[in-house]
C-alpha cells in the first residue's frame, strides 16, 4: 500500500514539470521572414560591396509569449581581405532587424578581389535560426581608348588627327557590356556589346564642356555586375569661324588682294588643333549688282587644304581680266561693285561640303573686298 | 502494474520539456516553426516578389541625412550601375535618401511598438507594418516613375529586377 502510494506521487510530480500540459500553454512558433541581397560596385577603382540582412519573425498564435527572447541579425562582408561579421542589435523577435555591412577596397583594373558574405539571425533561444551564404571573385575592368571624335557632316579628312570613330577596348572581354552613362544624346556606340566598340558621334548633339560624354563597361562576375569607371570621351566639331585681321594688299595683276583672316573654332569654344584640315567656300546666292555696268565676272568657289590651321585667310581679289569696268585699283575708290551670298565650310575641300561654320556676304569693291552681315555660326 | 505504467508513460512525457524546461523561461516555450525554404533569387527570381526586391535594394542604396562622403561614394558607385543619364541619377539619388528617412522613422516607430508588445507578453502587428513598409516601397516607385525619363525608369525597373540574382528571401509575409 505505501509503495502505491509513492508510485502515484511521483508520477503526479513528474506531470507538474510539464508546462505544455499542465498549465494547457501552447508551443509558440516563429515563421522567419528575413531576405539578405548583397550589392557590388566599382566607382573608378575603388570597389564597393554591400551586405544586408533584413526581415522579422512572426510569432504564432498572437498569445504566444516571447518575453525574454531576443533576435541579432549579423551581415558578414569580406572584400579582398577587408571585412568582418557586423552585428545588430538584440531586439525582439517580431522586431524589424535591418543590418548593413559596407566595405570598399582600392583595386586596379585585371585586379580579381574574393568577395564573401554571408547573413544569419541569431534567437537567444534557438540559436542560429536563419543563414544564407555565398562568395564571388570581382574584377574591375578598365577601358582603354583615344578621347576625342570628330563629326564633319559626313566626311572623314584625317582619321588620325581628327577620328571620327573612335574604339574602345574593355579589359573585361568579350563578356563586357556598355552603356552611355551621361551624354546619351551626343554619341553613338556600334554595338552596346563586346570587348571593342567604335563610338562615334550621334550627329545631332555635341560636347558643351570636355569629357561630358562618360561610357561605362560591365562585367558580369557570377551573380555580381562590376562596372568600370567612367571613360570621358568628348564630342568635337567645328564650330564656327573667329575674325581676325583684315590685310589689304596691292596687286599688279587683280589690283588689290584683300586677306580676311580668320580662326576655325570649335564647339568647346577652342581653336581647331594645328593639323591640316579642308575648309572651302560656297556661293548662296547668284551675283547682286552695285555698280551699275560692271563686268566682273564672278569667281568660282574655292576649295583648299589649310595647313596652316586653325588659321586660314579669305582672299579677295580684283578681276584678273583685262578691260574690266570698273576698273580695279589698289586705293582710293571705295565703291562697292558686287556681292552675294557666302558659306564657309570646314572637312573638306569640296565647296559645300563639311561643317558649315559661318555665312556672310562677300562685297567686291572697286579697291578692296569684305565680309558683311556675318553669322557665325550660321543661323 | 497500472499506476506503473502510469509512471513510466509520464516519465517518457515529461523528460523532454522538464529538460528544456531548464534553459528556457518557464512560459516561453519557443521554436522554429517550418518555415518557407529559402528563394535563391540567382535560380529563381521569378520567385522574389517585386515588393520585396525594391525593398532590399531601397534600403542598401539609400543614405539618411548624416551620411559621410564614403556613403556618397558608395551610393554613386551603386547608382552608376544601373546606366542611368546623370539627371535621373540625380533624381532617384534624392528620392532614394527620402524613402530612407520615412522607412527609418518607420521602422523605429514599429519596433517600439514590438518592443512593447513582447514586454506585455503580446504580438505585435506585423501585417500592419508590413503594408505600411509596402506602401512606402510602392509611393516611392511611383516617385520615381513620376520624375524621371521614361527611358530611365525602364532601364531602372530592369535593373532592379536583374538584381533579384543577389537576393535571398524567406518568409511569405511579404
Amino acid at each position: 500500500m505505501v509503495r502505491r502510494h509513492c508510485l502515484s506521487v511521483l508520477g503526479l510530480l513528474l506531470l507538474t514539470l510539464c508546462p505544455a500540459r499542465t498549465h494547457g500553454q501552447q508551443t509558440c512558433d516563429m515563421i522567419p521572414n528575413f531576405s539578405s541581397y548583397e550589392a557590388v560596385a566599382a566607382i573608378g577603382t575603388t570597389i564597393y560591396s554591400s551586405v544586408e540582412v533584413q526581415g522579422w519573425a512572426v510569432l504564432m498564435p498572437s498569445s504566444c509569449n516571447s518575453s525574454g527572447v531576443t533576435h541579432q541579425g549579423a551581415a558578414y562582408n569580406k572584400l579582398s581581405t577587408v571585412g568582418a561579421w557586423v552585428y545588430g542589435p538584440q531586439t525582439c523577435p517580431s522586431c524589424y532587424i535591418n543590418v548593413q555591412n559596407n566595405q570598399s577596397v582600392s583595386g586596379s583594373p585585371t585586379g580579381t578581389y574574393p568577395l564573401n558574405w554571408s547573413g544569419k539571425v541569431i534567437c537567444s533561444r534557438i540559436g542560429t535560426l536563419w543563414s544564407t551564404t555565398g562568395n564571388t571573385n570581382v574584377t574591375i575592368p578598365g577601358i582603354n581608348g583615344p578621347d576625342t571624335f570628330w563629326t564633319f557632316n559626313g566626311q572623314s579628312p584625317d582619321d588620325y588627327n581628327y577620328p571620327i570613330s573612335i574604339n574602345l577596348t574593355s579589359t573585361g572581354g568579350s563578356g563586357t557590356t556598355w552603356y552611355v552613362q551621361s551624354g546619351a544624346d551626343k554619341v553613338h556606340l556600334s554595338s552596346t556589346s563586346g570587348s571593342t566598340i567604335a563610338v562615334s558621334s550621334s550627329g545631332t548633339a555635341f560636347s558643351t564642356t570636355p569629357g561630358d560624354i562618360q561610357i561605362v563597361a560591365s562585367i558580369n562576375v557570377g551573380p555580381v555586375v562590376v562596372s568600370s569607371a567612367p571613360k570621358s570621351v568628348t564630342s568635337r566639331v567645328p564650330y564656327k569661324l573667329l575674325p581676325g585681321t583684315i590685310v589689304p594688299m596691292c596687286d599688279n595683276d587683280y589690283g588689290y588682294k584683300t586677306h580676311i583672316n580668320y580662326t576655325i573654332y570649335d564647339n568647346l569654344n577652342t581653336a581647331m588643333p594645328p593639323f591640316a584640315i579642308g575648309v572651302n567656300e560656297a556661293w548662296t546666292t547668284g551675283v547682286a549688282v552695285d555698280y551699275l555696268g560692271n563686268n566682273w565676272l564672278q569667281p568660282r568657289a574655292q576649295g583648299f587644304l589649310d595647313t596652316e590651321s586653325p588659321n586660314f585667310a579669305d582672299e579677295i581679289t580684283g578681276p584678273y581680266e583685262t578691260g574690266s569696268t570698273p576698273t580695279p585699283s589698289c586705293v582710293g575708290l571705295d565703291t562697292a561693285v558686287q556681292h552675294w551670298g557666302q558659306e564657309w565650310y570646314v572637312g573638306s575641300v569640296t565647296p559645300g561640303v563639311g561643317v558649315a561654320v559661318q555665312t556672310d556676304v562677300l562685297y567686291r569693291y572697286i579697291d578692296r573686298g569684305g565680309h558683311y552681315v556675318i553669322w557665325s555660326p550660321p543661323q | 502494474m497500472h499506476r506503473l505504467l502510469l509512471l513510466v508513460l509520464g516519465v517518457w512525457l515529461c523528460l523532454p520539456f522538464a529538460a528544456s524546461g531548464r534553459a528556457q523561461t518557464p512560459n516561453t516555450p519557443h521554436q522554429h516553426a517550418s518555415a518557407a525554404p529559402i528563394v535563391d533569387g540567382a535560380t529563381h527570381p521569378e520567385l522574389i516578389p517585386d515588393s520585396v526586391a525594391y525593398r532590399l535594394y531601397f534600403e542598401v542604396i539609400s543614405i539618411g541625412a548624416n551620411a559621410t562622403d564614403e556613403d556618397r561614394k558608395r551610393q554613386r558607385a551603386f547608382t552608376g550601375v544601373i546606366g542611368l543619364e546623370a539627371e535621373d541619377v540625380n533624381i532617384l539619388i534624392g528620392i532614394l535618401n527620402t524613402f530612407r528617412v520615412r522607412h527609418d522613422a518607420l521602422v523605429a516607430e514599429y519596433n517600439l511598438s514590438a518592443q512593447a508588445a513582447a514586454d506585455r507578453n503580446e504580438v505585435p502587428d506585423t501585417a500592419a507594418f508590413v503594408q505600411r513598409l509596402d506602401e512606402l516601397v510602392q509611393s516611392t516607385r511611383s516617385a520615381l516613375k513620376a520624375q524621371m525619363s521614361p527611358r530611365g525608369m525602364i532601364q531602372f525597373d530592369a535593373f532592379v529586377r536583374s538584381e533579384k540574382k543577389r537576393m535571398k528571401v524567406q518568409g511569405g509575409e511579404w
